[in-house]
């Protein structure tokens, strides 16, 4: 038996060492807006697409706001109609989900806030939002010169947003210190059993030589 | 099979789904803890490891992405054990992976344990036969019937939370049956190789072996 145990762990841990660039069959949702119109990508950790899917838009209430499908490419685009924070919720048929949070800072200031939705400015806001939004570059600059801007930030958002998306990637990538981490609670509650279980035994042992005695 | 939280927690009908299947898998699992004695704890702590692990492996088959589960196999072994060991791997998974989560554990709890359960009384007998045939078939079935059941279970719980039938004629039928198949075969080899090896992880007298060996010291 003991035997037995000690080769299924021999084993385990190398299935363990084989899988360990596995990744979990995540659904990652990922957007960002330019002007009112939202651009998305819905994906699968390792990079398929996550083709024909229903991309649904909520605000902070919980009240949707639209809804669209995504492309063969994964690619979804949505336009706000509100200076809100959108909450955008991608669902595969079977029950996996992702979403992505969009701030209202993202959005034009122009679009009307949505009740009291639009609410303050977040304080920790992402890197892509220290951005100063484009409309307010335009006072004392030639045109040209705020067009050249205008270019350079969208060009700057971009590498932002693909930073961003490496880097929920490599946060959901499965890791071997996790699963050994796993194992190891495994092993420590079957350990917790055995001594429950054992006390149990052992009282039963010691109830039936103090009948057995007299 | 896993579902999300996200999906569940959004409608009034998954949030008593959510309460039922919490409550379902508590019940199932002090069952399966009474009847987890001293010597099957580590037969549970095994099964437990390799379901946690064999999760993570995921497989592309065509269109569709899949990783085996294991639970036939769980059932057989552990009967209502399977309980304890899926709900611990799962839980072990929704904190070091954000699969499914910690509000749905109870309803993912069942639908993989549930289906473990029922295949431990559906095809445990079958798995004690005498007959090699009969003992590959009996594993065949019980690995592929705990991924149809499980399927079934889960499209359930979304078709009572409000989502389309389109969802569960399609999450059950087309996405599983490749899958429940290899799970069957899979189970199946392993039924067969504990039988020969390990027969008493099953209850069961060592399968004969279908030609003498030849003895030599």
């Amino acid at each position: 038996m003991a035997n037995w145990i000690g080769r299924s762990f021999v084993a385990l841990a190398l299935i363990v060492a084989l899988a360990a660039p596995a990744a979990a069959h995540k659904l990652i949702v990922f957007a960002s807006a330019e002007g009112a119109t939202i651009h998305g990508k819905a994906y699968f950790l390792g990079g398929a697409p996550a083709q024909g899917l229903a991309v649904t838009a909520f605000d902070p209430q919980g009240a949707e706001l639209a809804r669209t499908t995504t492309d063969d490419q994964g690619e979804f685009t949505l336009t706000a109609n509100f200076r809100c924070d959108y909450r955008l919720v991608v669902e595969t048929l079977d029950g996996h989900g992702a979403e992505f949070p969009l701030q209202a800072e993202q959005l034009p200031a122009d679009l009307p806030p949505r009740g009291e939705a639009a609410g303050p400015p977040h304080p920790q806001a992402e890197p892509s939002q220290h951005v100063p939004p484009v409309a307010s570059l335009e006072s004392n600059s030639s045109q040209h010169a705020a067009a050249e801007r205008s270019a350079e930030l969208r060009a700057l958002r971009a590498d932002v947003a693909a930073l961003q998306e490496q880097l929920t990637q490599y946060e959901n990538r499965t890791r071997l210190r996790d699963v050994l981490g796993g194992i190891g609670y495994i092993l420590g509650l079957a350990g917790i059993a055995f001594y429950f279980l054992g006390v149990r035994r052992k009282q039963a042992a010691e109830a039936t030589d103090r009948e057995a005695s007299p | 099979m896993h579902l999300e939280e996200a999906i569940l927690a959004g409608t009034q009908h998954g949030r008593e789904i959510l309460v039922a299947g919490g409550l379902l898998a508590a019940a199932g699992t002090a069952v399966g803890l009474r009847k987890t004695d001293y010597e099957r704890v580590p037969q549970v702590a095994v099964l437990t490891a390799a379901f946690f692990v064999v999760s993570l492996i995921h497989l592309q088959l065509g269109p569709a992405k899949w990783h085996f589960v294991l639970t036939g196999l769980m059932g057989l072994v552990l009967g209502w054990a399977a309980f304890p060991a899926v709900l611990v791997a799962l839980a072990l998974q929704a904190a070091f992976f954000s699969v499914g989560g910690l509000m749905v554990l109870g309803v993912n709890t069942l639908v993989m344990a549930g289906p473990a359960v029922a295949c431990y009384y559906l095809f445990g007998p079958t798995v004690r036969s005498r007959f090699e045939p009969v003992v590959f078939g009996g594993g065949f079935a019980a690995g592929a019937a705990a991924v149809m059941l499980g399927a079934l279970l889960a499209a359930t719980a979304l078709f009572a939370a409000g989502k389309s039938y389109e969802v569960f004629a399609g999450v059950i039928v087309v996405a599983h049956l490749l899958p429940a198949a290899i799970e069957g075969l899979v189970t199946a080899s392993v039924v067969v190789l504990l039988r020969k090896v390990r027969p008493e992880l099953l209850d069961a007298r060592p399968l004969p072996p279908v030609r003498q060996e030849t003895a030599h010291g």
